[in-house]
């Protein structure tokens, strides 16, 4: 009997060893990363933010040593209130005007693809991988509207995984994830401005 | 045998590598689409986003905070700047009862009384939640301003002592004037201010 107490025991500590089973919620801070680069203040409003994630319910898995799911990530506040406030602050430093009375506004939509943090659990280290992947649409107020897919990536080795890994991770994509999007979408608006597609390719 | 097939079995069961981070990459332009290919969207998403960056509310009103010096790896202040704008930071965060601060003369008081080499030189956490609880603060507020770039970064920290855990960040970034520098710190204490509750 004794033996069979200390084979099951075994197999328990042999199979969840080092398990992280608390799910977490995490606090995201975004450090900025626009500074007012345009002289001309366009006016932008920024629509909605939606989420079309595969999986909405979590931000972020946790594993054990074996590299099974065995706890989430959620995020304090809603997602998409986050993602669309981060922005908005973007654009405010960079100089755009925000605008939402103003009917020649361009009218700015991100749907959200991808949010996301995970660890790979190899020998010896661990190797956290993020991933931001949103659409952003800008229609213009002549009526023509643009569409275009930014993806940031980090990744990244620790000796031992906390909260603060997958914290860092995330807010490290966004910072990417902002630095070339709100700075595509400005010289969008700016060559639209002149009157010219300088570097855009228009497909209809 | 079994139970080396066993053990190589759960060695591979990690070996399934990521699962949820797609290969997606930047579209390199933007694409021209037609104004009727606008999607549908649910009621609740039909709404714009805050201005803000939403906060999650924190219970920090009228905590006992104390102040530590500003910490300024930029060195684009003086010392009598620096200090000047500690003051400020102590009693913006006292305004509307948002903190009680302690005072920084019982700060003063309690790093040369523990013989510690000057009173700037408590900048290191284990020295200002050794100070804290000394003065029996409930949280320490610490700020660092680090040049990154031709920018700077202000970050701000508080800390529960009780908790032994980071209450709130709040991070700013712009110029390292110190005319932007008072302006980040006013949008830290801002920050601040829209967290709690």
């Amino acid at each position: 009997m004794k033996v069979g107490y200390l084979a099951a025991s075994l197999t328990l500590a042999f199979f969840f060893a080092g398990c992280p089973f608390v799910d977490s919620t995490l606090t995201l801070a975004h450090t900025p990363v626009m500074e007012k680069t345009i002289s001309t203040a366009y006016p932008v409003f920024l629509t909605r933010v939606s989420d079309r994630r595969p999986d909405r319910n979590r931000i972020g898995c946790k594993k054990n040593g074996y590299g099974s799911e065995s706890a989430d990530l959620f995020l304090d506040v809603k997602l998409t209130d986050w993602f669309g406030g981060v922005m908005n602050e973007e654009f405010r430093r960079s100089g755009l005007n925000l605008a939402p009375d103003n009917p020649q506004a361009a009218l700015i939509e991100v749907d959200l693809l991808d949010f996301f943090v995970e660890p790979e659990i190899n020998f010896g280290s661990s190797h956290l991988y993020a991933v931001v992947h949103a659409e952003v649409t800008v229609r213009l107020p002549m009526g023509t509207t643009f569409a275009r897919r930014f993806a940031a990536h980090t990744d990244e080795s620790f000796m031992m995984i906390t909260d603060g890994s997958y914290t860092k991770l995330l807010e490290d994509a966004m910072m990417n994830w902002m630095a070339e999007a709100v700075v595509e979408i400005l010289r969008l608006l700016q060559s639209q401005a002149r009157g010219a597609s300088a570097g855009w390719r228009m497909l209809s | 045998m079994r139970l080396l097939l066993l053990t190589a079995l759960s060695f591979l069961m990690g070996c399934g590598g990521i699962k949820h981070i797609p290969e997606v990459r930047s579209e390199s332009q933007w694409r021209k689409v037609a104004m009727a290919a606008a999607k549908p969207v649910p009621d609740e998403e039909a709404k714009p986003p805050p201005i803000e960056v939403p906060f999650r509310k924190i219970e920090v009103r009228g905590a006992y905070v104390a102040v530590f010096d500003i910490q300024d790896k930029s060195k684009a202040l003086s010392k009598m700047e620096l200090d000047s704008l500690t003051d400020y930071l102590a009693t913006k965060v006292a305004e509307n009862g948002l903190f009680h601060v302690i005072p920084r003369e019982e700060i003063r008081k309690r790093l040369l009384g523990a013989k510690k080499k000057s009173y700037k030189n408590c900048y290191d956490q284990s020295c200002q939640i050794e100070i804290g609880r000394e003065i029996a603060a409930q949280k320490t507020l610490s700020v660092n301003i680090a040049p990154i770039g031709s920018s700077c970064i202000v970050t701000a920290a508080l800390y529960d002592l009780k908790k032994a855990a980071t209450d709130a960040t709040a991070t700013t970034r712009g110029k390292c004037g110190t005319d932007a520098l008072l302006a980040q710190i006013e949008e830290i204490i801002a920050k601040f201010r829209r967290m709690a509750k």
